[in-house]
């Protein structure tokens, strides 16, 4: 059973914004990647709550919102603000996951007093100046992809129906290809497919990838304050483990560490180093004193 | 070149251009382009794409069946169908006048 509770708050307009709760402590963020179930959020939200962290966990809204008002991250950021306001936090840790540094960004940009400390976990920074060659064949091919979609809603259905195998040899999702379903093992597929079963879904998928991919956070990076540490992980197919590390070299002070062996699900695989790595984070930031006796 | 051979040409053209492995010739034309690796899930979506401006229409949802797209021999007789004086009746193959960046009326 899930450790993390539902809560909402609202958006401007009166719409709920619904986010996810766990535990009592330092705040933290954890801004889940696009299109993704909180089940992915889960096993980090619970280890983190448990020592000592109190918990907000984001999805990021947009898989059922009409095609003209999908939200990218600088709204999602937005978003984030308002949950604090609405969990009576003024600051907080934030940790993202693949699209989730981008929203980070924004919110630290937007409102640095506002962010302690940032932790990037397989982050999708592209596009980076001088970093064109780190993109992965999903990165292309989902860019590719999506785009078509996004000037041809009409092909959802067919988008969907590869999502799910139905075109390929063998019925199944093909290993290793540049999908998203091809790029995770088998037993994450359901996970990944059930927010995007229907052709509406779809459409706002890719528009909210449009978005993302559109999005340059390239300008932000030499201007961030807050501590930050990018993780990337040695065989991640979906962000290129060389661009956390490109990424990191552009933010002043900003540590960089990659998982050895690690892949682009290291939060449902890896909870135990990623726990201690964004614990470390944190601490380090609240208590530097003691860090330096470390 | 006779009508189909024209149609076969175009195709294996627009599958080079949108295959996983960048290369479509020497394959039989019955041939299974997934599998030989041709062509993914991913990539069926960007070749309609461009079939759709090479032919000036928009492929109906019932066309976009696995089957049509199993071999360059499948895509070519699903094209003619779509083509004038094909089945369905839609633009013309050769026209490409659809804009690369919308989508084209659809062929009914």
């Amino acid at each position: 059973m899930s450790a993390l509770e539902p809560r909402q708050t609202q958006l401007p307009d009166g719409r709920p914004l619904p986010y996810h709760v766990a535990g009592e402590g330092r705040p933290m963020v954890l801004v889940n990647a696009y299109g993704m179930k909180l089940a992915f959020l889960e096993p980090l939200a619970a280890a983190l709550a448990e020592h000592g962290h109190r918990i907000i966990a984001l999805e990021c809204r947009g898989l059922a919102e009409p095609l003209e008002a999908i939200p990218g991250p600088a709204e999602h950021a937005g978003d984030v603000a308002r949950i604090l306001d609405a969990e009576g936090i003024e600051r907080a840790h934030l940790v993202g996951w693949c699209t989730g540094p981008k929203v980070a960004l924004e919110l630290e940009h937007a409102h640095p007093g506002r962010v302690r400390s940032m932790t990037f976990v397989t982050g999708s920074f592209s596009p980076l100046a001088g970093a064109e060659e780190l993109v992965t064949a999903y990165d292309v091919n989902i860019a590719k992809v999506a785009r078509v979609v996004d000037r041809r809603p009409h092909l959802a259905g067919l988008f969907l129906k590869s999502l799910s195998g139905a075109l390929s040899a063998t019925g199944e999702a093909e290993p290793g290809a540049a999908a998203p379903l091809g790029v995770a093992p088998q037993r994450y597929h359901d996970l990944i497919l059930e927010p995007l079963l229907s052709e509406e879904a779809i459409r706002a998928y890719t528009r909210m990838v449009v978005r993302f991919k559109d999005h340059s956070v390239e300008h932000l990076l030499g201007e961030v304050r807050a501590p930050t540490l990018f993780i990337g992980a040695e065989h991640d197919v979906i962000a290129h483990p060389g661009i956390s590390a490109a990424a990191a070299a552009r933010v002043p002070g900003a540590h960089h560490v990659e998982l050895a062996g690690g892949t682009h699900w290291c939060l449902l695989e890896d909870v135990d180093r990623l726990c201690y790595l964004i614990e470390r984070q944190a601490f380090v930031t609240d208590f530097p004193e003691a860090a330096s006796c470390e | 070149m006779g009508r189909a051979a024209e149609l076969e040409e175009m195709v294996t053209a627009a599958v080079r251009r949108n295959s996983i492995t960048g290369g479509s010739q020497g394959i039989p034309r019955d041939a299974n382009l997934f599998l030989l690796g041709v062509l993914d899930s991913l990539s069926v979506v960007t070749l309609v794409a461009e079939l759709e401006t090479v032919l000036g229409c928009t492929i109906p949802a019932e066309e976009l069946l696995p089957e049509n797209f199993r071999s360059v021999e499948g895509i070519a007789a699903l094209c003619a169908r779509l083509s004038p004086g094909g089945a369905g009746g839609g633009a013309g193959a050769s026209g490409g006048a659809a804009a690369s960046d919308g989508a084209p009326p659809e062929v009914r």
